[in-house]
């Protein structure tokens, strides 16, 4: 008898683990891509060449010597000067000296704010949103709730992002004082207690993460709603209530966890667009995250720092599939593999 | 209609009594009129079998007494059981019957039980909704259902996933689960259709098991005669949403006085007729159940139709033949003039004539080899891991089979799921180089084929699919589809209107049919078109992979009986592969069984039928049931032990030692050959004739058996 479930735990193990060593490998092949690519088409040294009075050659060299971003330096070479470095834990330095891994460090916090709570609220309000359209076909709620999430799906974020920007300052004017921010993630030079700081915060954070987050429930609405609409139609579900179970307890016991099931692979491709939302919104709504930093490199032509937000947002995604592979696990008896 | 029936009244003593039941689900074309006022009784510890095909109604009522369709059904009428009026219950109150007083078995099993949870938990959620038990003392009584349903190591399946049982396994789980509560009343919809035949006998003698463990009363609903004939008390017969006949079951069986059941008692094939014996099928299909007219719902089909038909509906009125004690009840304006069959001293249905087939005449070494297989070996890798997929074993799919088919001839490949008749045929369609073996078609190696060969090869060899919904392009017109293989062989294009309209009216459809598409027809006449295609080059030898299945009874029989039909007038060879013996015996000549990837026996029909030499043949025989109730009940029922093995293992000696009735009655000392050697096909002396023999079995201890 324990033998069975012992197995079993094994079994799950092994998956998680063989999915874990498969996304450290993609991880390493995503970034090494991204060096490469950013090192062969980004142009720092042009940085400095329009300066006047010009700099030297040798001191141009020197700078980017310095920082490991020369052309002149082989892009094997640099490249394995790059990952011994990442490999120690050192992302290197930006194109003006500084250190990437304590900037990082700051952004990464900032991104995770963001990301962490959309990526939350949209997932739930969007199952929550999938449930009831199911439960309520055809049904005037169940076609609002459609339209919503179509109307959401053919917007772009930056246009959404602007459109509640509008609002809020119309919000802001109605009430007569500033409710929603919409610069920034805190006011600048707040001086509060732990909890007045906490509200400032929340208040800051609310637009953005609606921004990336409505285009994210309309997404798993719909899919959760067709899920959800198979597994209602299901013989399974007619075998639990002929057993004796009411509509409503074979509905949350049987019904919806196995409904849960194909979302999970939906959370890993919703993270990716969520991913690539924030960082518009980032840049829309001030706020100093990677996404932001991503975009400023291409600017600025800094290879390091787009190789390291490059990274980051690998890890990210990979980590979300292997989030969604251990739900799918979980949920799931039949992908656990043998027994 | 017959508003006599609203006013029968309940049956106080029945379990369950159901009264002018009406079903009617809305639909795009209007009301479909799904049950159009059933009455029956099921009285304690009896067995009531509710028979009829695809669309009869038989299933939609036992969903709606038991409160399970769907929201848009509208339910009318009355459902008392035990004295309780069930219909309009509310959800909360029915819960509380269901499950613990009545039971219900569903067909699918696979997709019957919820694939996240294990069997154990489900059954024990079902003990845990109406008992008040803990969850060790549920868990307890699970292990003891499952041990009482036949799985073996009970008490470690309990822990198993449904996907982890055989569909047998599961049914039996699920018939476990259905007498968790002791119900008074099981409800068993198709128990049996997804199964095996060998597995369909099991169940239902678990079933018989569980009957006589709850004493409950069971309410069998089935497609299948030969199952009501073998297990049921009485019967009602439905079509077109209504009873239409209603007796004990021996009546029904010898004396039914419905056409309908009559033609489907005639349409059923049967182990004990003959070669080339026609069946006889209804004609035309199943009425649409949308704005039915008042008229008897059988009356396109009926033979024996009279004008009276057509104006009205019959009721369902006793026979003459009734009696207090076994009432008959049939709804047919002529029932009365209906004798054994027969009306006016005739037939009520005529015997279609069939074409002799030619080739008897000649002796079958004396015909031309079409096809000769030789070791035949196709094997599929078993591979694990999405990115890095690597090969972990072998599923041996067909492992050595070899035999010949001659000019004229018809032999059926006959087996259980996963025996390997069905990729024996694919791999031969592909005329590629073998794994191992040959093939020789039309007297030339398959492997080394040229280009223009093979083309000539192809439209000699033609091929007609199970399920004719998906194997006809349901955007092409049927003359488009019927045209392409003569387009795609360089026939003239004024020659090919011509040819379509002969092949429509070769298969028995008419010219005005080649404009209209697929979706237009009903399954049989698919099939029919499916099988014109197949004639379109005029082949020599035409592969039907389980071309009958996807019928109704009435249907299949038009179809086999077009089948003997074609081969007789046009000579044609044919392998036919099916899983249901009963439906080769009256159209195939030679007869190979197949068990895990090999033939196990080979013969001509009616020596493979009436003198079985492999005690897998004689089981699979005998595990096919009659449509007759007397002989049914009468017969001695091998059954098999545990499921088929896995065909990712090779075995030493006989492979089908493990479930072999004989290897287990032999003493020790005997036993030695079944487990060192492989058997190869012989005659009861040990001669070897190798597959042109006309009579051989692979099993060292033949003993000829008579099972049907």
């Amino acid at each position: 008898m324990g033998a069975l479930l012992r197995r079993r735990v094994v079994s799950m193990a092994g998956y998680l683990v063989r999915r874990l060593a498969i996304s450290l490998l993609l991880v390493f092949l995503a970034t090494s891509l991204a060096f490469v690519l950013a090192s062969v088409t980004m142009k720092p040294r042009d940085n400095y060449l329009a300066r006047n009075p010009p700099v030297p050659e040798s001191s141009v060299d020197g700078i980017l010597d310095a920082v490991n971003q020369n052309d002149k330096t082989p892009v094997v070479t640099r490249y394995v000067t790059w990952i011994t470095g990442v490999a120690h834990g050192d992302f290197g330095q930006t194109l003006s000296g500084d250190s990437i891994n304590e900037e990082m460090g700051r952004r990464i916090g900032v991104s995770l704010r963001l990301l962490l709570l959309g990526s939350i609220v949209g997932a739930v309000f969007g199952v929550l949103l999938g449930v009831w359209g199911a439960l309520k076909q055809y049904k005037p709620s169940d076609r609002i709730a459609t339209i919503f999430s179509f109307v959401m799906l053919a917007t772009p974020v930056f246009v959404l992002a602007t459109v509640l920007k509008y609002g809020a300052v119309q919000f802001n004017d109605l009430l007569g004082f500033k409710l929603i921010y919409f610069t920034g993630e805190i006011t600048p030079g707040l001086e509060a207690d732990f909890w007045g700081t906490l509200v400032n915060r929340f208040q800051h954070i609310i637009l953005p993460t609606l921004a990336i987050s409505l285009g994210e429930i309309a997404l798993y609405s719909r899919y959760q709603r067709s899920a959800m609409l198979d597994v209602l139609g299901s013989d399974y579900l007619r075998t639990a209530q002929a057993k004796g179970l009411t509509r409503r307890q074979t509905f949350y016991k049987h019904g919806l966890r196995t409904a849960l099931i194909p979302m999970t692979v939906w959370f890993a491709f919703a993270f990716g667009t969520l991913v690539v939302g924030a960082t518009f919104t980032e840049k829309i709504f001030s706020w100093q995250g990677m996404g932001a930093w991503f975009i400023d490199s291409i600017s600025a032509q800094d290879i390091n720092v787009a190789a390291a937000t490059t990274l980051f947002t690998a890890v990210l995604i990979l980590f979300s599939t292997f989030l969604a592979d251990v739900m799918r696990g979980f949920l799931d008896p039949r992908v656990r593999g043998n027994q | 209609m017959t508003e006599e029936n609203s006013v029968i009244a309940h049956d106080p003593s029945a379990t369950l009594s159901v009264r002018d039941l009406k079903v009617t689900f809305p639909s795009e074309a209007g009301a479909v009129e799904a049950v159009r006022g059933v009455n029956f009784d099921v009285h304690p510890g009896e067995v009531v079998g509710i028979v009829g095909e695809s669309g009869s109604g038989k299933s939609t009522v036992a969903l709606a007494v038991m409160g399970l369709l769907q929201n848009s059904a509208r339910v009318t009428g009355s459902a008392h059981f035990k004295g309780h009026e069930l219909l309009g219950l509310d959800d909360k109150a029915l819960s509380q019957i269901r499950g613990r007083s009545v039971a219900m078995v569903f067909q699918d099993p696979l997709s019957a039980f919820t694939p996240v949870y294990t069997i154990g938990a489900q059954i024990s959620e079902a003990i845990r909704i109406h008992q008040d038990v803990t969850k060790d003392q549920a868990n307890a009584r699970a292990i003891e259902l499952l041990d009482l349903v036949g799985i073996p190591q009970a008490k470690d399946r309990i822990r198993s996933f449904p996907h982890e049982f055989s569909g047998g396994m599961r049914q039996r789980a699920m018939i476990a689960m259905a007498i968790a509560n002791d119900p008074d009343l099981i409800i068993a919809d198709e128990p049996t259709t997804a199964l095996d035949v060998t597995v369909q006998a099991q169940i239902l003698d678990v079933l018989e098991t569980a009957r006589q463990a709850t004493k409950a009363a069971l309410l069998l609903i089935t497609h299948d005669l030969g199952v009501v004939a073998g297990t049921c008390d009485r019967v009602a017969v439905m079509y077109g949403g209504r009873v239409v006949e209603t007796s004990e079951v021996y009546s029904v069986f010898k004396q039914p006085q419905m056409p309908y059941t009559i033609g489907l008692l005639g349409a059923v094939p049967c182990l004990d007729a003959g070669v080339g014996e026609p069946l006889i099928p209804i004609e035309g299909a199943p009425p649409n159940m949308v704005n039915l007219p008042d008229a008897c719902p059988f009356v396109e089909r009926c033979p024996i139709a009279i004008d009276v038909c057509r104006e009205r509906e019959p009721g369902l009125d006793e026979t003459l033949t009734s009696t207090t004690e076994n009432v008959h009840q049939v709804a047919c304006h002529r029932s009365n003039e209906i004798v054994d069959g027969r009306i006016d001293g005739q037939p009520v249905f005529a015997l279609p004539e069939l074409g002799a087939i030619a080739h008897t005449a000649i002796a079958r070494a004396d015909r031309e080899v079409v096809i000769d297989v030789k070791d035949l070996i196709r094997q599929y890798p078993v591979r694990k891991g999405a990115v890095l997929s690597r090969r972990v074993g072998t599923v041996y799919a067909v492992d050595g089979v070899s035999f010949d088919v001659r000019t004229g001839e018809a032999l059926a490949l006959v087996g259980e799921s996963g025996c390997g008749k069905t990729s024996t045929v694919t791999e031969i369609l592909e005329l590629r180089k073998l794994k191992g073996g040959s093939v020789t078609i039309f007297g030339k190696n398959a492997a080394e084929l040229s280009k223009d060969e093979k083309q000539e090869v192809r439209r000699n060899l033609q091929v007609v699919f199970q399920d004719p919904q998906a194997s006809l392009d349901p955007r092409l017109p049927v003359g488009d589809i019927l045209a392409e293989p003569l387009k795609t062989h360089g026939m003239p294009k004024e020659e090919q209107r011509p040819r379509v309209l002969e092949l429509l009216s070769l298969v028995g459809l008419e010219a005005t049919h080649a404009d209209r598409f697929p979706a237009e027809f009903s399954g049989g006449q698919r099939q029919r078109i499916a099988i014109a295609r197949a004639l379109a080059l005029n082949p020599q030898l035409i592969i039907l992979d389980e071309p009958v299945s996807a019928l109704d009874v009435s249907i299949q029989a038009g179809v086999l009986n077009l089948l003997t039909e074609l081969r007789a007038r046009l000579g044609l060879a044919y392998i036919f592969v099916a899983h249901d013996l009963s439906v080769v015996r009256q159209t195939a000549d030679r007869v190979a069984v197949m068990y895990l990837g090999r033939i196990i026996e080979i013969g001509d029909t009616d020596d493979v039928f009436n003198r079985p030499w492999h005690p897998y043949t004689q089981a699979l025989l005998s595990a096919v049931p009659i449509p007759d109730p007397v002989r049914e009940r009468e017969r001695h029922r091998i059954l098999l032990t545990g499921d088929q093995p896995s065909p990712t293992v090779h075995y030493e000696g006989c492979r089908f030692r493990s479930r072999c009735f004989r290897y287990q009655a032999l003493p020790e000392d005997q036993t030695q050959d079944c487990r060192t050697l492989d058997p190869s096909l012989t005659d009861p002396t040990g001669h070897n004739l190798g597959h042109e023999g006309t009579h051989g079995a692979a099993c060292f201890h033949i003993e000829e058996r008579d099972v049907v």
